[in-house]
């Protein structure tokens, strides 16, 4: 079980973060923010 | 091989023919057109005039290019013929051939070039038959193409001498390159079994480049005079021209199209490839010939959704780019008339992907391996129907006044946002997402993998897929309902591209996990139940059908304008017709070349065959 | 053969579900019908027909509705456009030429960037250019006398007094248009090349001057890179060639019909010697 979790979890992390930061810095190209602001 | 000089001296005699009618029609004015078009030009005299006018006030230099201003008289009528229908279906019915001769050498440049680096014989004999199909298939968009030209200048003459003027080089240089086009495509079909081996078969690789080169040359040209019409460049506001045919060449909507067609061509391409496998798999007796047909079936299937996938990023970029060139035209084609076309398209995106989908999942009988992830069709099926139920979820309810009053508005309090954008993003990157995990599975059904990090990496797939697919909602939740227009529409770029990475990562991960891998139990081609034949088929039919909707908003959306803004369309059937109307039409065409193409293949059946006609010929020696 | 006709019923079925979804599962638009040039009879009007006619061209050739309406948020909404014209003279963002509201809302429609409402600027413009095309021009077309309509449309939709005077005739319409004042007379040319540009409102775009607009290329310079003849093209006919980097369809294209000759050639050279 252990031996699934873990690595689950740290990939869920890990993808996350990096789909977050792509989500982030493309907004970012088109001259807005993530999170809606205005 | 059977004896084809016949065939051959044919051909090129069609396409002798066909260069002749293009040159003589671009000579319209002179040649065999002239009474024609003179008879059809009395009241757009005034256009010509103002040509030769102004011609002579060049002091006899190049004759300036003037729009013609056209009336109902102008356009010739043939008694108990449509002209625009007629115009309309041929021009459809070309592109379609067109767009499978110009796709059948993309993979089959490519299975050729996979044969050579596998040194596996059965895809040089895949890629070889898929030629000989397209071959049929080339004759058919000539003949189509010439009927085209015909049509443009019987029945919208003052239009074509408009554009054959501004496109004169273009047009001529279209018409000679079909002589490399033949050439090559003769060549690289009749010498394929000549060259073969060592040097040979690269000059028959390089061949292959060739007839792909000249292809794509001869569609971008076809593309600017399409899209010219549609966002016209190189003429002032008032359509006169300049001179620069490179500018009315490379006009705004040229590049966009281009990238659609090209990747759209390789699709369609692809689903008319496995019809015509699924069509031998149903009629083929021995096993081997049912192991041949349905590794081409899957091999077709294959190249059709990969190109697929991408396709509806490429026809957004168009939309946005022709919603860039002018907002009228965009408003109009997905906030005005044509918007309910696309709930249309919904459902037909729908199906291609529920074929392709269904398709899969009845192969994964090929080996006793895929039992085990048997289970896991029903939750895929059901995502997939889901996403495309709301896919397809209009916004604006059809409705009588009772039901207005008692709904209190055209919109459904639940299921109406789920007929906006962000709703429909969101499906259809959970569509293509999970559309890319049946092939994973597909994939794996009869492989164990021998890593020794099996376990991880499988749950490190799952994170991927959990991971991305909640982002996904996320950008189309959050700022599909909870932000403005801008953010709305700027967060379909992370969406997609979060669908494009999971696929890459996923597939990495795979391959690297399946690297070694245990054969579990053998995949058994021409192990599979009829229905996934038809499922082929239905894939087929879908692209024709959505092909011709698509060509027909794009060339709607100009509505009363040959040439937007420059060109006025003046004829009794200028009038945008009822979306019914138009289906009905594309319904008509669809038929037609499901027609011609069933022709095609039972040529192709047909040729193969020697009836041995006993007594018929006279005795030998007699 | 039994294949083929199986594959044969199975491509019609297929065909058939399509054809039918097409035509009994979604509304049945009937688009409209190719607009018709209609022949006008100004001399003969009286102000509720010319009102009428405004009406009709807004709701129908004008594709008014198409943008101004209540779905979408695409462009303001008219119903009440001309009480609100005066609260936009009083912006101190408005730098446009007229003084009232039926001349702002001619402005409006031959001249859109002029003003653009906050928040309905073509993105990355900072409401400096607004996506609505020149309505006298290209595939709508309206002549003078039914823009003049519409602001009649507008005016007595919004409740106000009409205050629009109905051309006597198309010819005498064109010409008021192209003198470009109510009056009717022409305006005096403008002195300098500073003035000019000023009145043109040519910073709002372009850095020039003091002005530093951001739209369109930098011209302090421009002297150094480009002749009298691009220059006095690129005035004339700004979509016949932008300059890398930029796009189309943002400077007016009527800047031909605006500016005197002299005046044109004024600020022609003066842009020749901005090196």
């Amino acid at each position: 079980m252990k031996d699934y979790v873990i690595p689950f979890v740290a990939a869920f992390v890990a993808f996350g973060v990096l789909f977050l930061a792509l989500d982030f810095a493309v907004m970012r190209l088109q001259g807005l923010t993530l999170i809606f602001q205005q | 091989m059977r004896q084809r000089h016949s065939g051959v001296a044919g051909r090129a005699v069609l396409v002798l023919v066909l260069a002749f009618v293009v040159v003589a029609a671009l000579g319209a004015g002179a040649g065999p057109f002239a009474a024609l078009t003179e008879a059809a030009a009395q009241t757009a005299d005034a256009g010509a005039g103002e040509a030769t006018g102004a011609a002579q006030a060049n002091g006899g230099g190049a004759p300036v290019v003037v729009p013609p201003k056209l009336t109902a008289a102008d356009y010739p009528r043939i008694a108990g013929v449509n002209g625009r229908v007629v115009v309309w279906l041929v021009a459809q019915l070309h592109l379609w051939f067109a767009a499978f001769v110009l796709a059948v050498p993309i993979f089959v440049f490519i299975i050729e070039a996979i044969g050579m680096r596998t040194r596996d014989r059965r895809y040089d004999d895949m890629a070889y038959e898929f030629i000989k199909v397209s071959i049929t298939a080339y004759s058919l968009t000539a003949i189509l193409g010439g009927l085209l030209t015909f049509s443009l200048v019987l029945f919208y003459p003052d239009l074509f001498r408009y554009l054959s003027s501004i496109f004169k080089e273009s047009m001529f240089y279209y018409a000679l390159l079909f002589f490399a086009e033949s050439a090559t495509l003769y060549v690289y079909y009749y010498g394929w079994q000549w060259l073969q081996g060592g040097f040979r078969k690269w000059v028959h690789l390089t061949l292959g480049l060739l007839l792909n080169a000249v292809g794509t040359v001869l569609m971008l040209l076809a593309n600017a005079w399409v899209t010219f019409m549609m966002s016209p460049a190189g003429v002032d506001s008032a359509g006169v021209y300049s001179g620069d045919a490179w500018a009315a060449i490379h006009n705004f909507l040229w590049n966009p199209i281009n990238l659609h067609r090209f990747v759209a061509n390789i699709a369609f391409g692809g689903s008319i490839v496995g019809a015509y496998a699924a069509f031998k798999f149903l009629s083929a007796t021995r096993a081997e010939e049912k192991a041949h047909y349905d590794w081409m079936g899957y091999t077709a299937n294959f190249i059709a959704i990969s190109a697929l996938l991408p396709l509806p990023f490429a026809g957004y970029y168009l939309a946005a780019e022709i919603y860039a060139y002018s907002q009228q035209m965009g408003i109009t084609l997905m906030g005005g008339i044509f918007a309910w076309l696309f709930i249309i398209q919904a459902v037909l995106i729908g199906t291609l992907f529920l074929a392709a989908n269904y398709y899969l999942w009845c192969g994964m009988g090929r080996s006793e391996g895929a039992v085990r992830y048997n289970r896991y069709v029903k939750y895929l099926a059901i995502v997939i129907v889901a996403a495309f139920l709301v896919w397809f979820t209009p916004h604006t309810l059809v409705l009588t006044n009772e039901e207005l009053k008692a709904l209190g508005g055209p919109y459904h309090k639940y299921l109406g946002p789920l007929g906006i954008m962000p709703a429909k993003n969101t499906a259809v990157n959970v569509m293509i997402l999970f559309t890319a995990l049946s092939f994973l599975i597909y994939r794996r059904a009869n492989k164990i993998a021998t890593a020794s990090w099996v376990r991880a990496g499988n749950a490190a797939q799952v994170a991927l897929f959990a991971s991305g697919i909640l982002n996904i909602f996320f950008l189309g939740i959050y700022h599909g309902y909870f932000t403005n227009t801008v953010y709305k529409v700027a967060a379909s770029i992370p969406q997609v591209l979060t669908t494009l990475i999971v696929i890459i990562a996923s597939t990495v991960i795979d391959s690297l996990m399946y690297r070694r891998a245990r054969e579990v139990a053998p995949l058994r081609w021409g192990r599979v139940p009829p229905r996934a034949q038809y499922a082929l088929f239905l894939l087929a039919v879908a692209f024709t059908w959505l092909m011709g909707l698509m060509g027909y908003i794009r060339s709607g959306i100009r509505q009363h304008w040959h040439v937007v803004d420059i060109v006025r369309d003046n004829s009794p059937d200028a009038f945008t017709p009822t979306l019914g109307y138009a289906a009905n039409v594309v319904s008509v065409g669809t038929i037609l070349f499901m027609a011609m193409v069933l022709f095609v293949f039972w040529l192709s059946q047909v040729s193969g065959t020697k009836t041995h006609a006993a007594g018929y010929w006279k005795a030998e020696g007699a | 053969m039994k294949n083929l006709l199986a594959v044969t019923a199975f491509t019609l079925l297929t065909v058939a579900f399509f054809a039918g979804f097409s035509n009994y599962g979604i509304p049945q638009i009937e688009p409209a019908p190719p607009p018709k040039e209609e022949k006008l009879d100004l001399g003969a009007m009286t102000m509720d027909q010319f009102v009428a006619l405004g009406d009709r061209i807004f709701n129908g050739r004008g594709t008014c509705t198409l943008c101004h309406n209540a779905v979408g948020g695409r462009a303001p909404l008219l119903d009440r456009a001309a009480v609100v014209a005066l609260e936009r003279l009083a912006d101190p963002r408005y730098q446009g030429e007229a003084t009232d509201a039926e001349s702002y809302l001619h402005e409006s429609m031959v001249k859109p960037s002029a003003y653009v409402v906050a928040g309905f600027g073509k993105t990355g413009t900072n409401d400096t250019v607004s996506p609505m095309p020149d309505v006298s021009s290209g595939s709508i077309g309206l002549s003078e006398a039914e823009i003049l309509a519409v602001i009649a449309y507008l005016q007595q939709i919004a409740g106000t007094d009409i205050t629009v005077e109905i051309p006597t005739d198309a010819a005498e319409a064109a010409e008021t248009a192209a003198a470009g004042e109510a009056e009717g007379e022409p305006r005096p040319p403008y002195k300098t090349p500073e003035e000019a540009i000023s009145e043109f409102t040519c910073g709002a775009c372009h850095k020039v001057g003091s002005e530093e607009g951001d739209v369109g290329p930098d011209l302090r310079k421009i002297g150094a890179k480009r002749d009298k003849e691009y220059l006095r093209r690129a005035i004339l006919d700004p979509n016949a060639e932008v300059a890398k980097g930029f796009e189309r369809d943002l400077m007016p294209t009527d800047y031909g019909v605006q500016m005197y000759a002299q005046e044109l050639e004024m600020i022609v050279d003066y842009l020749a010697g901005l090196k």
